[in-house]
């Protein structure tokens, strides 16, 4: 029960964070994204077992924040905690005590399953192609995203395993 | 075929296709309770985080354009002087057609019933899609009403309501498109939203001119939106893909991820 309420108010802070506060403190198109973020870092900390269903209520309750169609975080999350759960354990046996480099490529996937699929689901509404591409921005955003996306993540990382120890939570 | 069904990139995909299925299915009727409920419970909190990045984002700008300051005061005295004689001039004018509406048994113009409304979110991949205001059903807003800024500049129409928010589409969301005017020439169009990116003057017949520089308003056509609200300036013109009608980059006069207030067009007086 604590776990939940904890998860719960954390969950609904970043979401305030990342539609009330990141959009107007960076500059456009190039906002981090705080749920994401908090989404992957709890994967890493929580596994896939213990996450998944928490995925699903961060994804429904960011989409019903955002205006977005129910579901479409939904699936973005899913597929963000099965990439970490499915590479963490392939990965580390190859890149052995290259912690850090495996974050960077969590978070470089993340942002771009993210991307691609907001992108799509705009452009499938608009009904044009060419607005996928137009939506899915230059490199040079994506990039300045990334960036942002690693700050969050660390932010996040750090914050969630000290809750995690102040709360006493079990995976 | 037991084992598969156990894995979990099979209870992956089985969640995400019925997720898929909901969000092609989109049924709003049954999620808009859940949407308006959640949004009045988190209102209050966003309202307050906004006005305070608002706030620490203003701080930042200042402290980083001091030196632009001087610079920038002696240009706007400049303009000042400038816009001084032409409200003189516009003055001379709007008398002139206030008599003239008088003496033709004409409503005044561009007199609305406004309703104030602070922004408390935005789009979240900062493309400039859509902004959140405070007032909702409760208030009289409906689908549809025009959103403005100071006197007259519009930047977005409502689009989703509920009790106590509302979801304003911006002109540079792909899905809102609004009927237009060039104010110099009269030639009509219309602005669409280019994803996030800026607005598009569109359907501007071949025959007509536009020309760089020159003022783009709402037209009135169709009713929705009140005639003579400003849009944006052309930047660039060029011709459509199909080389059917011309069309030109606007640009909008004002930073809307930096808007605070906006005010609700309910009806024009």
């Amino acid at each position: 029960m604590k776990k939940k309420l904890v998860y719960l108010v954390i969950l609904i802070a970043t979401i305030i964070i990342q539609t009330s506060v990141l959009p107007v403190i960076s500059s456009a198109n190039t906002a981090g994204d705080a749920v994401l973020m908090a989404v992957l870092a709890w994967s890493v900390l929580d596994g896939f077992s213990a996450f998944i269903g928490w995925a699903i209520v961060a994804g429904i309750l960011y989409d019903l924040a955002t205006y977005s169609p129910v579901g479409e975080h939904v699936i973005i999350f899913l597929a963000v905690v099965y990439f970490v759960s499915f590479f963490s354990r392939r990965l580390s046996l190859e890149l052995k005590g290259m912690g850090l480099v495996l974050f960077f490529i969590f978070i470089f996937v993340a942002t771009f399953i993210s991307s691609s699929i907001v992108a799509l689901m705009t452009a499938w509404d608009a009904r044009t192609l060419f607005g996928y591409w137009k939506m899915f921005s230059s490199p040079g955003s994506i990039a300045l995203q990334v960036v942002h996306n690693v700050i969050l993540f660390f932010l996040w990382f750090f914050f969630l395993k000290k809750t995690k120890e102040f709360f006493k939570l079990e995976k | 075929m037991q084992k598969f069904t156990s894995t979990k990139l099979f209870k992956v995909v089985l969640i995400a296709a019925l997720f898929m299925l909901l969000v092609f299915l989109n049924p709003a009727s049954v999620f808009d309770p859940i949407r308006s409920g959640f949004s009045a419970m988190l209102l209050p909190f966003q309202k307050v985080f906004y006005s305070f990045s608002a706030g620490l984002e203003g701080v930042k700008e200042f402290a980083g354009s001091i030196g632009q300051l001087k610079r920038e005061n002696e240009q706007l005295m400049r303009d000042n002087q400038i816009l001084l004689a032409e409200n003189a001039m516009v003055d001379d004018i709007k008398n002139e057609n206030a008599i003239l509406r008088e003496q033709l048994s004409l409503l005044p113009r561009d007199q609305y019933n406004l309703a104030t409304a602070f922004v408390v979110s935005q789009d979240p991949n900062g493309t400039g899609n859509w902004i959140e205001i405070d007032k909702g059903s409760d208030d009289g807003i409906v689908s549809g009403m025009p959103v403005i800024v100071s006197k007259g500049i519009l930047i977005g129409r409502i689009q989703q309501v509920s009790d106590k928010s509302s979801q304003v589409i911006l002109l540079t969301n792909p899905r809102s498109t609004i009927n237009i005017m060039d104010l110099e020439s009269g030639a009509k169009g219309v602005a669409r939203g280019e994803y996030g990116l800026g607005i598009i003057f569109d359907m501007v017949l071949q025959t007509d001119s536009i020309s760089v520089g020159d003022n783009v308003i709402t037209s009135g056509i169709g009713g929705e939106i009140p005639r003579g609200l400003y849009v944006g300036t052309i930047q660039e013109i060029h011709q459509s893909d199909s080389h059917l009608f011309q069309q030109a980059m606007l640009t909008a006069p004002l930073q809307v991820p930096k808007l605070q207030m906006v005010f609700v067009i309910k009806n024009s007086k």
